[in-house]
């Protein structure tokens, strides 16, 4: 590196994302779990993205992030109290894969994703640069994450039958903005949705501490777990 | 909006941009009855971040401060049916209800043949929340 060639430094770097991608789909009704939608899509990427987003079932005037949407009571489960609409989305080396539990009619939903590569991912990435107005990377109008960390790390539960506890230091003494993920089988999903649509046993739950994240493997889990995280500097 | 004289960097791969950062809160009661086959839904709303952003969201329940969940999740607590000590679920979910608003909710829920009266005292539910926006076009 050239220091006469230097622009920008910052002690922190940004979220910088591998993989930009929006869908629209017709999602039919789910009349139980094992009916989801399961829908695979090429990335092309040489990684498996870390992915989060958001989707909407009414053209954005009302959203969601993967995971949460309004309860209602699901006529298919004699009207049962349950999420609406239940989404998640997850990736292996070839696919990224959104998952739909529609409660409701059939309807159009529209899926805004964002992947980060792996924390220990070296090579190159396709450039996902995107245009018009909210195309720019960095502005001083606007301000940004700033990330502490990104990482990983390898947990081996022992089938024990008590949940196994991977301790995540930040030593920030007080409770940060987190992303994390999990890699089972070779699937990375948002850690704490890894169970969302009718998938048994590997329950994942994140805490946030001011010290430390603890994410919790369920005693369930008998494979090794790449846990990933990225934490931020913002409270 | 751009300004003209503003400082723009670019680089090969697109970002996420703060919007917005506000907490809310939901306070369930100490104790109520859930009729049988029948719910109860309490819920806060903010008007925090614009339409389309994604929420980076910390849930924190006050029976134990010094955790905080990432996801919507189901607290388990503790009340009766028929009179007899019996589980039941707080479900705390969040989402975007408007361009301008988001709603935090907590449900109890009650499936069985009899009254469920909860009994785990007052709690008090608190949402961190970031909006983010993310690097699409913006939707009018």
């Amino acid at each position: 590196m050239n220091p006469n060639n230097l622009l920008l430094t910052t002690d922190f770097p940004f979220d910088m994302g591998g993989y930009v991608q929006e869908f629209t789909y017709t999602i039919p009704n789910s009349p139980d779990f094992s009916s989801a939608s399961y829908l695979p899509i090429p990335h092309g990427l040489n990684f498996s993205p870390l992915c989060t987003g958001i989707f909407t079932d009414d053209d954005w005037n009302t959203s969601f992030d993967f995971g949460s949407s309004p309860m209602f009571s699901n006529p298919n489960f004699g009207g049962q109290w349950g999420q609406r609409l239940v989404s998640t989305v997850e990736s292996d080396i070839n696919n990224v894969y959104i998952n739909v539990f529609n409660g409701d009619t059939s309807r159009q939903m529209k899926f805004r994703i964002i992947g980060f590569p792996p924390s220990d991912f070296t090579g190159e990435a396709i450039s996902t640069n995107a245009t018009g107005i909210n195309g720019f990377i960095l502005n001083s109008d606007r301000n940004y994450m700033k990330l502490l960390d990104a990482d990983k790390v390898t947990a081996n539960p022992p089938n024990t039958g008590v949940p196994l506890i991977v301790p995540i230091n930040h030593g920030l003494n007080y409770v940060p903005h987190a992303l994390i993920w999990t890699t089972i089988g070779g699937l990375t999903r948002q850690a704490g949705l890894e169970n969302y649509i009718g998938v048994g046993g590997i329950d994942v739950e994140p805490i946030l501490k001011t010290q430390v994240i603890n994410v919790s493997l369920s005693a369930f889990i008998t494979t090794s777990v790449d846990v990933h995280w990225r934490i931020y500097l913002d409270d | 909006m751009t300004k003209i004289n503003s400082f723009i960097e670019s680089s090969d791969f697109a970002t996420l941009r703060n919007d917005d950062n506000d907490s809310f809160t939901v306070v369930v009661p100490g104790s109520v009855s859930v009729a049988a086959g029948a719910h109860l839904t309490y819920t806060n709303d903010l008007e925090v971040g614009t339409k389309a952003t994604s929420a980076r969201v910390k849930i924190q329940s006050s029976r134990a401060p010094g955790d905080w969940y990432i996801t919507s999740r189901g607290f388990n607590r503790t009340g009766t049916l028929s009179g007899s000590p019996f589980g039941y679920t707080l479900y705390v979910n969040y989402y975007r209800i408007s361009a301008t608003k988001m709603r935090a909710e907590v449900s109890i829920s009650n499936p069985y043949g009899s009254t469920l009266v909860t009994q785990s005292g007052a709690e008090t539910f608190t949402f961190s929340v970031r909006t983010m926006i993310l690097p699409f076009e913006q939707t009018a």
